[in-house]
């Protein structure tokens, strides 16, 4: 076998879920979001696939910060006031832990069982960051004997209340003690499957360590490091990634856990943005948002608020590259709907007569008879663009411009004269820096991934990538990740009317709004979001909730800083839209336009192009 | 009670025919029958277990032809627990003290050969059972072309979940490939996992070869390490499978996908149980998947388990 390499997912390049937290840190760009991240705060950190979750818990961790040397890097060690303890999780060892059910085992035994195999990961992992605290402690201020011996005291402590009998006292023999602990709730579970299913909980309490209880057993462990390597004011932070995939007892329990509790014990929670087993649902005395924790989304319902993320992300990927120092538009050029200085400057406006923002509005004119009612409307006659007035301009023109390409480009006239949609590949409204920053939304997976493959097409000259270089990539990173909704597993979709597939599902509502914006008379504000009604059934209340998971829609709150965790119930009422990047393959403008509600809209799609899939759409 | 396995080479024979329990699957397929056309099997217990859905395509032809050949037509979902308890008390073997068995894995869901695994090694009885497992390969039909998505994913039973110990460990995933269109691609996707061996099966068929690689376009992109097997030679497969999973062991978790053909699902199910923190996973479109016909091109290959008890 050869060395191993991270894997390429299909979508992207860069997947921090196996980097160690070092490796991390060596290539790290802050988001906005990551210092209210960084306070000594619990926290429900909340975002789709790709939004890098996983990288901002792992930047709190010790090897993490002390490798950082970013911007901002000395002083956040400084301030951060915690040791970070990330408890690694992922698709695998969730279906592992789930397995332990089994007809022939106990419900309450399971319980038990998956609780003590938690337990024991929790505690391996707050090892693991002792030692990493105490190496850095070190390194300040001890000499070797001093640590020796204050590490053999730690552990001879934490085995006693862990209820642990390590060979000898160390780090390494107290971990390998723990492993022996899964391995033990392993053997466990097989042998109470063979035994009286109704004794099985009275049997398996006998074990010591099946009853130790999480809470405390991890902050004893915390407040005895802290006693022992004299940090008395010093908080830990359990760090728990990819919540969502946990069995549900154990899920409810960390919401609880975000309660604010006494003591010196912080929980960060990373999780998709639906979650069908919240914590207020579920239980009669949920932690109370912004009381009880902050919850911070790794989304950004309005484009706009991605970009300097994105800038400072280009940076971080150019700055070990020939492009080092140039800005995205030295690259990537402006975007079509953006104008630069030349365009404006001579004229004072880029809609002046035979500009190229002029060709596009007389060629959807020439082609669009609603859009040359719109203009008569107005009073608009194009060959006298430039004695409109400025602020007539915006109302009118501006405003419209990114739909007047998006038309030219994707719309004829068929021979009976009316408008039709042609296919192409990824419309040119989608190149340029601002409409890339658009279609990657701040996710930093797409947009390392995009842009990465971007920058191979530079060449020693360092010229611009060219529009259609651009189109093409683009249009690569729609379909990789159409494939992507087509064959990811959605579970008990089999069940379902869906069964086809998340695509059997948003195509159509990709299409419709298509329609509304490129086919149907002009209108200067089509809808671009859908409101989810209050009587859509659950199953698709439920295939929204995974789209929105794996980044395909996108929550639209009203008003900035109200987005929140949804579940199927909490979906309904709430606007959404296309991810850009999807919306990019029906050649629809990254806007967030009008809303319609979603039942209308899929009633407006044919029941042959859907086999009947939504014309159940109401709950029963 | 635990039991051992060993996995040993097994040649199809037409004179071995005698057994105390042969085991049939009743699907659609028209390959489900071909060895029992073959040769007629003299066992004291036979059983072909129906598949509830898609009585389809070959499926009435198949029935009737179980029926005539005296095998108890079933679908329980406890059948292989049961069938073999009832072969272990059978006189003749608690005379001889061991237990033979015949099953025809050719059209068993990846679920019910994991079952049949499952049931012979948790078996409560101090005789080892020898099971020969058999395989009709099909001849080519070209896939379905409406890809059906993933909506069955994990473990292929909680028997085969595994168990490894230490969660922070990267997965590894031991991919085997299929022809089936993106359906590899949506099960990396879904693991994420930080290594890929490919495990590509050569088949003397070459319009076979020509699909898996279309198939998998995407898998390849991402330049997994690609180890090809014969499909003829399933201990072959085994001995590389069982290389495989110790040197991915020393560095991740690996985890076992077996698409293709269904003796690779057994190759795989039969050497995880020597790699106890290794899972093996189904990922599937469910009931979402297309009937598709498959007739036997007359080549049989097989494998044997000796399932022996240990440690009492």
């Amino acid at each position: 076998m050869t060395t191993p390499t991270l894997m390429p997912s299909l979508y992207d390049t860069y997947n921090a879920k196996w980097l160690s937290p070092a490796d991390v840190a060596k290539t790290f760009v802050p988001p906005p979001q990551f210092a209210r991240l960084a306070k000594r705060r619990n926290t429900l950190i909340v975002g789709p696939r790709g939004s890098g979750k996983t990288t901002l818990l792992k930047m709190l961790t010790q090897p993490a910060l002390d490798q950082w040397s970013g911007e901002g890097a000395a002083q956040l060690r400084q301030k951060i006031g915690y040791t970070g303890v990330f408890i690694a999780t992922d698709v695998s060892w969730n279906f592992q832990i789930r397995s332990l059910a089994d007809d022939s085992l106990n419900p309450k035994s399971l319980k038990l069982l998956q609780t003590a195999a938690l337990t024991a990961h929790t505690h391996k992992a707050i090892v693991e960051a002792m030692e990493s605290r105490a190496a850095s402690l070190r390194e300040r201020y001890d000499n070797s004997a001093v640590a020796t011996a204050r590490e053999a005291s730690l552990v001879l402590e934490l085995a006693r209340v862990w209820k642990l009998t390590p060979t000898v006292p160390s780090y390494f023999s107290l971990k390998c003690a723990l492993r022996e602990r899964l391995q033990r709730v392993h053997e466990l579970a097989i042998i109470e499957r063979e035994l009286d299913i109704s004794t099985s909980p009275a049997r398996l309490i006998q074990n010591d360590f099946v009853v130790l209880p999480f809470l405390v057993s991890c902050r004893n462990a915390t407040e005895t490091f802290n006693d022992i390597y004299k940090e008395k004011r010093r908080f830990w932070a359990l760090l728990f990634d990819e919540v969502e995939l946990m069995p549900t007892n154990i899920r409810e329990e960390l919401y609880q856990y975000l309660r604010t509790f006494p003591g010196q014990l912080l929980f960060k929670l990373a999780l998709s943005p639906f979650d069908d087993d919240l914590p207020s649902e579920t239980s009669q005395n949920p932690p109370q948002r912004d009381n009880d924790y902050d919850f911070i989304p790794l989304w950004y319902p309005k484009k706009r608020k991605g970009y300097s993320f994105c800038r400072a992300l280009w940076n971080g990927i150019i700055s070990d590259s020939p492009m080092t120092g140039k800005r995205p538009e030295e690259v990537l050029g402006k975007s079509l709907v953006d104008t630069e200085t030349d365009d404006w400057s001579e004229q004072g406006t880029a809609y002046s007569l035979n500009s190229p923002h002029y060709d596009y509005l007389t060629e959807l004119a020439s082609i669009d008879e609603s859009f040359r009612d719109y203009l008569k409307g107005h009073n608009i006659e194009l060959r006298n663009i430039d004695s409109i007035r400025g602020s007539e301009r915006a109302s009118t023109l501006r405003k419209v411009f990114p739909l007047v390409v998006a038309r030219v480009e994707r719309l004829r006239t068929n021979r009976d004269n009316s408008p039709e949609l042609r296919s192409r590949k990824v419309s040119t409204i989608y190149t340029g820096t601002t409409a890339i920053f658009d279609i990657c939304e701040g996710n930093p997976r797409t947009f390392i991934g995009l842009v990465s493959r971007l920058l191979e097409h530079t060449d020693q000259n360092r010229r611009r990538i060219g529009g259609d270089v651009q189109a093409d990539e683009i249009t690569q990173a729609v379909d990789r990740f159409r494939a992507l909704l087509r064959t990811i597993v959605i579970p008990n979709l089999a069940a379902s009317r869906f069964k086809k597939g998340m695509l059997s599902f948003l195509d159509p509502i990709g299409r419709q709004l298509q329609r509304l914006s490129l086919v149907e008379s002009f209108t200067p504000e089509p809808p671009g979001t859908f409101v989810v009604d209050p009587e859509t059934d659950s199953e698709m209340s439920r295939l929204l909730g995974y789209a929105l998971n794996v980044g395909a829609i996108m929550h639209v709150p009203d008003r900035e800083g109200d987005e929140e965790l949804l579940s199927s119930s909490r979906l309904r009422t709430k606007k959404f839209r296309l991810s850009y990047l999807l919306a990019a393959h029906y050649g629809i403008p990254p806007r967030l336009g009008r809303h319609i509600s979603l039942l209308s809209l899929l009633r407006k799609v044919s029941t042959h192009e859907t086999d009947g899939l939504f014309s159940p759409g109401v709950k029963t | 009670m635990r039991r051992e396995i060993a996995i040993e080479p097994k040649t199809y024979s037409e004179d071995e025919t005698r057994y105390d329990l042969v085991a049939a699957a009743l699907g659609y397929e028209e390959r489900a029958r071909h060895l029992f056309e073959c040769h007629r099997f003299s066992a004291a217990y036979k059983v072909a277990w129906e598949f509830a859905e898609n009585h389809v395509l070959s499926f009435e032809a198949n029935k009737n032809h179980f029926s005539a050949a005296g095998f108890n037509i079933e679908n329980s979902p406890d059948l292989p627990r049961r069938w073999i308890a009832s072969a272990l008390s059978d006189n003749s073997v608690q005379r001889r003290k061991a237990c033979h068995v015949c099953v025809d894995i050719s059209s068993l869901s990846r679920k019910r050969l994991a079952m049949w695994i499952e049931a012979f090694a948790t078996a409560k009885s101090d005789f080892p059972i020898e099971v020969d497992f058999y395989y009709s390969a099909a001849k080519f039909v070209m896939p379905s072309e409406n890809t059906a998505p993933n909506v069955c994913a994990g473990p292929v039973s909680s028997y085969f979940a595994g168990w490894a110990l230490d969660p922070g460990f990267p997965t590894s995933l031991v991919l085997g490939l299929g022809y089936e269109p993106d359906r590899a691609i949506g099960a990396v996707e879904y693991l994420e996992p930080k290594e890929v061996v490919a495990l590509e099966p050569i088949s003397k068929e070459p319009r076979f070869t020509t699909a898996i690689v279309e198939a998998n376009q995407q898998v390849m992109a991402l330049k997994p390490q690609i180890v090809r097997y014969r499909v003829e030679r399933p201990y072959e497969t085994v001995m590389l499978l069982d290389a495989v999973l110790a040197s991915l062991e020393r560095r991740s978790r690996p985890i076992l996908l077996p698409f293709g053909p269904k003796i690779f699902a057994l190759s795989s199910l039969l050497v995880a149980k020597l790699h106890p923190t290794v899972a093996v996973w189904r990922v599937s479109p469910g009931a979402g998947e297309e009937p598709l016909q498959r007739y036997p091109n007359g080549e049989i290959f097989g494998l044997r388990a000796v399932f022996s008890v240990v440690g009492r």
